[in-house]
């Protein structure tokens, strides 16, 4: 299973459109969460429909995260100041009163909300297009840190800690999100959006040509792809879904979230997600964002923490692959179901006689991935 | 504008705060010569030893959670086996991560090896968090309470002792990786894993040792740090960025220039900071010493590009 070659590790492979089975997971794996989805609420605690709100607006975070990550290939750790960006400004121009701007109608601060972290993080990445991974790092942590004390400092524009500033519920062509079940879809509706979004840009000219650019930087030159232009706009779009996140985000929690959610170790903790999750399947980075945001509340008795849990996650996911961990599951179950199915074949062709059975074993042992390279092995060996 | 006293009493404060800087920085450049990755990880060893040391030899009475936890029964130790403990812990957290990362950072493209350095930094980071739950926690330095005025500027024996330490380490490491063997053998895996492994250098144990050393110094940059501000992960995790610019403001490659480069942030910021230049604002502060960081990536970057292969990671 862990297949430990190069275009494996790199994801050197030639961006094609999913097609057949993916497509097929993809929408399998839609539909069952959907069922899901809408039946749940009907039999659990409001704070379960609480968390799992929560857990739909960082599965938005961690699509943007997936892009960044998964199609450009580079790893950016300015992911939670971009997300608080876009929380604190979409939370002041939607506040009323002294501490606001005069109470925005919901639409419009999402958009103003969601493009600054957006600008932001195709600002960043116009110079680190040209450098290296490393020092893409650099800059990105610094970013955050520059947002954390500055942005995050400015109480007018946060709301400060523990102020009585409310922010009220959203209001869409007048009706009211007003109670946790209602924010609730409203949020699961919006990640749906996202994800198909996210879905159709994949298999788009476009972003097709941002993973072009991770897998090799001079083939999309000559085929007139600009790499740094793709690099900023898969930074681009990338903020634009975590600034989705944060505007979603700003009247969840009904006034002023704490500062300490949009710090750099947090920053990290959403970095994991997508690493153990992979970036290839959107329904497993969903799965994987609602588990992390209710893991650690539920296992509060023994004291998981945030960072910890975080901390696992990143080592385990590096540790398994770029598949990720749901990637490499899907990996297995469907060399699984090949294996099964050639020996189905290779079972029917044995009651032809005695030599398709040899014929077939060896196409068995050709098309299943492992085994050649031991096949071969094994011949050098006996040389 | 330009008050002579402010300038000079700025430049020490810099030179003290560079200095905390550059033993992370000489970390983070030595594991980098060796694996060509930066090492976050160096940040979490950091913070372990640093709560570790606070653990033994705080006074409880002064700690943030006095008597609500057994984390903040702290025990009060003379100073010198706490350090060396401390040290040693960081020391073993390096070999623990090596002994993981070794054998694939071979394999993996640098970046996943870095992603895998954040991740043992955040579990690093997350376990000493479920331990000791302290923030802003005191801590007394291994080097006494004395102060001393030096061009008008408060400077205790511990930033003292500090600078001494680093100007030390950064001697005898430079020394180590040019001079000796070990060094020789510690570039050639730098360059080329696979040929300094064909020549016979033993790659794991060489790496492995690297990784001790480095671990250790990490540890030994928590220790000194706790006590020259209040001890929390967040702390730990500013002093690592900002000596992880200092770094990268000297090229990442030497350790002589590391330290110039932690130095030079640690001037930029005093200045900044002690108000040689009027006063800024905190936030334009940090927009300041961003630009800085920027400029340094974007010379470093320029001069670097016909050397090595770093513009593809």
């Amino acid at each position: 299973m862990s297949k430990l070659t190069v275009a494996n590790i790199t994801g050197l492979r030639f961006p094609e459109k999913i097609t057949g089975q993916d497509r097929r997971h993809f929408l399998g794996g839609a539909l069952v969460v959907l069922v899901a989805i809408s039946v749940v609420p009907l039999f659990v605690a409001d704070y379960w429909i609480f968390l799992s709100t929560a857990g739909f607006i960082t599965a938005i975070t961690v699509m943007g995260l997936a892009i960044i990550i998964g199609w450009a290939g580079q790893v950016t750790l300015a992911g939670a100041a971009l997300l608080g960006t876009s929380v604190y400004i979409t939370g002041y121009l939607m506040r009323e009163g002294l501490a606001g701007s005069g109470g925005w109608p919901f639409i419009p601060a999402l958009i103003i909300g969601a493009l600054c972290p957006a600008v932001l993080s195709a600002l960043i990445a116009v110079p680190t297009a040209r450098f290296s991974g490393i020092y893409v790092m650099v800059l990105t942590m610094g970013l955050q840190v520059t947002l954390e004390r500055t942005l995050f400092t400015y109480t007018w524009i946060t709301g400060g800690v523990g102020a009585d500033v409310r922010i009220n519920r959203p209001k869409i062509f007048g009706f009211e999100f007003n109670t946790d079940h209602r924010y609730f879809y409203l949020s699961f509706s919006v990640m749906v959006i996202a994800a198909f979004v996210m879905y159709a840009l994949r298999n788009s000219r476009h972003g097709r040509a941002i993973q072009l650019v991770r897998t090799d930087r001079q083939a999309a030159a000559a085929v007139g792809i600009s790499p740094w232009l793709y690099r900023v706009v898969a930074f681009g779009i990338g903020g634009l879904f975590i600034g989705l996140a944060g505007a979603m985000t700003a009247p969840l929690y009904e006034s002023p979230p704490a500062l300490t959610q949009y710090i750099l170790f947090q920053s990290l903790f959403l970095l994991a997600i997508p690493v153990v999750a992979g970036t290839q399947s959107i329904t497993g980075l969903i799965v994987v964002s609602l588990t992390f945001q209710i893991l650690p509340p539920a296992l509060q008795s023994h004291r998981l923490s945030v960072y910890l849990l975080g901390g696992i996650g990143l080592v385990a996911g590096t540790l398994v692959g770029p598949r990720g961990i749901v990637g490499t599951t899907l990996d297995f179950l469907q060399q699984q179901r090949d294996v099964k199915s050639l020996e189905r074949a290779s079972a029917n062709e044995n009651d032809l006689g005695e030599e398709a059975t040899d014929e077939s074993k060896k196409a068995s042992s050709n098309i299943t991935p492992s085994k050649p390279a031991t096949e071969s092995a094994k011949v050098r060996k006996d040389e | 504008m330009f008050q002579p006293f402010i300038v000079k009493a700025s430049f020490v404060t810099g030179i003290a705060s560079g200095a905390l800087y550059g033993i992370l920085a000489i970390a983070l450049v030595m594991s980098f010569r060796m694996s060509r990755v930066v090492a976050f990880v160096h940040g979490g060893i950091a913070l372990s030893s640093a709560f570790l040391y606070w653990y033994l030899v705080a006074n409880p009475a002064r700690t943030s959670g006095h008597g609500t936890n057994l984390a903040y029964a702290t025990k009060e130790w003379p100073k010198l086996p706490a350090v060396i403990l401390a040290i040693l812990l960081g020391a073993g957290l390096g070999i623990l991560f090596a002994s993981v990362a070794t054998g694939r950072m071979s394999k993996w493209p640098r970046i996943t090896v870095t992603t895998f350095a954040l991740g043992g930094m955040l579990l690093f980071a997350g376990i000493t968090q479920e331990i000791w739950p302290g923030a802003f926690e005191i801590v007394p330095s291994p080097f006494g309470k004395g102060r001393v005025s030096i061009w008008g500027a408060n400077v205790s024996h511990h930033q003292i002792a500090v600078v001494s330490i680093l100007v030390f380490l950064v001697i005898v490491l430079h020394l180590l990786v040019t001079k000796t063997k070990v060094g020789v053998q510690i570039r050639a895996i730098s360059d080329d894993v696979e040929a300094a492994e064909i020549v016979g250098v033993p790659v794991r144990r060489v790496s492995m040792g690297v990784w001790c050393l480095t671990g250790a110094m990490a540890g030994l940059g928590g220790i000194l740090l706790a006590p020259m501000t209040r001890l929390g992960a967040s702390v730990v995790l500013f002093v690592l960025i900002r000596s992880l610019a200092g770094a990268v403001l000297g090229g990442f490659n030497s350790l002589p220039l590391a330290l110039l480069g932690s130095m030079l942030f640690g001037q930029v910021e005093a200045h900044v900071t002690g108000g040689t230049f009027g006063k800024i604002s905190s936030g334009w502060r940090e927009v300041i010493l961003m630009a800085v960081l920027f400029t340094g990536i974007f010379i470093v970057t320029r001069r670097r590009r016909s050397q090595f292969r770093l513009t593809e990671a």
